[in-house]
């Protein structure tokens, strides 16, 4: 009984480091952003804007598409959506 | 810039078709404290793109399909852009006010909508054709979604894209509740484009596939010439090969089926999911869910780098 309970033990043992060895890499890892940052907006035209613009200021505004003057050529190439 | 400007004239059309939007622009200079002329500029991407004339490094690919058997429709981009534009994903929304519908927009400060899709159940992703023949006094793309995402009507989006000027050569997937359409528009003409599949599915990349309103220097990109002629090695043709192959035989379509599309890379050149490099990336990936109580899946960079995020409009 004891053998068998042995023997038994070895065999699932063979069967997991089996299944190690051949498994299928890991998908590549998740997560690796944070989610989109979410803005709301409201009012009329003009006032979305100006809502819209108070964010430009504080976040975006090196981002101009005239600083991409200052990017070394290779960053400054424009690919099209 | 001043080049740019002094080349082209679409403030007549703004003022004209969306008035509202041109006053937005400049409540967003006076918000941010900036020149009206470089605040626009962020809103005239692809004009700008179609001014610069650089058909190198095409990029964005999109997905619509229809409802079906209890399926809801969908439609779907990976928005690629510019490298510069990395790490200031935003997603905007707009509240309703009046007849205006709450709006979900893909952007990034500065820029009044990349694409997006409303409560209604209406939404729009567009392809540049930087092929097609383009005009200096047309209605500029982002102007053109913003208005149809203000609409609530199915007959009024469907006449205005088909009749607005445009500014650029684009590929407009709209979806419309359970229905998807797919227009290539230039500055002559708009063509729609339906595939006839069994499924429904309309997808598309950069070049033309049925508007032959093609500037001569890009012959070779007009779609009726012999496909022996046509560029097939080229980024938007891969692109649009291994969409075509991911959608059309699947007869039952899900947002996991679009999102695996979306996320594949098989060709190594030229993937449909782009990751940073150096001269750009795919900025956002969305799936927009139009039938039913509509709702958004979104990433900010390739979705392979995240789980899609589910976001639902507000409760009225």
């Amino acid at each position: 009984m004891k053998t068998h309970f042995h023997l038994l033990t070895a065999l699932v043992l063979c069967l997991l480091l089996a299944n190690q060895a051949f498994a299928q890499p890991a998908p590549e890892a998740k997560n690796r952003r944070q989610p989109i940052r979410e803005v709301t907006l409201s009012g009329t035209g003009y006032e979305l804007g100006l809502q819209h613009g108070q964010i430009f200021k504080r976040k975006s505004v090196n981002s101009s598409p005239s600083s991409r003057k200052k990017q070394p050529k290779s960053l400054a190439r424009t690919p099209t959506r | 810039m001043a080049d740019f400007y002094q080349k082209t004239s679409f403030d007549a059309a703004i003022k004209h078709w969306t008035p509202d939007i041109y006053e937005e622009i400049r409540g967003i200079a006076d918000g941010a404290g900036q020149p009206f002329n470089d605040v626009m500029v962020f809103s005239l991407l692809d004009e700008f793109w179609v001014y610069q004339d650089n058909l190198e490094n095409h990029h964005c690919s999109g997905v619509g399909v229809p409802a079906r058997d209890g399926q809801p429709g969908y439609i779907a981009q990976n928005m690629d852009i510019e490298a510069y534009t990395d790490g200031y994903q935003v997603l905007l929304r707009i509240a309703r006010s009046g007849n205006r519908p709450e709006q979900l927009i893909l952007t990034h400060p500065g820029c009044i909508a990349l694409n997006g899709m409303n409560e209604a159940g209406i939404g729009a992703c567009m392809n540049t054709l930087m092929q097609l023949k383009a005009s200096t006094t047309g209605l500029p793309v982002a102007f053109i979604v913003r208005h149809m995402l203000g609409s609530t009507n199915r007959d009024e989006v469907l006449r205005f894209i088909q009749n607005v000027p445009h500014a650029s050569g684009q590929n407009y997937i709209i979806g419309i509740r359970d229905e998807v359409y797919d227009f290539e528009a230039s500055a002559n003409k708009v063509v729609r484009f339906d595939p006839k599949n069994e499924n429904g599915t309309v997808y598309h990349t950069n070049h033309p596939l049925v508007n032959d309103d093609v500037k001569p220097w890009f012959k070779k990109f007009d779609p009726t010439v012999k496909e022996e002629e046509k560029p097939v090695k080229s980024n938007s043709f891969v692109r649009l090969a291994a969409v075509q192959r991911r959608v059309v035989p699947s007869g039952f379509i899900t947002d996991a089926t679009i999102m695996a599309a979306l996320r594949s890379k098989d060709d190594d050149k030229f993937p449909v999911c782009v990751a940073a490099n150096q001269w750009g990336l795919t900025f956002g990936s969305v799936i927009m869910t139009l039938s039913g109580k509509p709702f958004l899946q979104i990433t900010s960079g390739p979705p392979d780098e995240s789980e899609y995020k589910r976001v639902e409009f507000s409760e009225r």
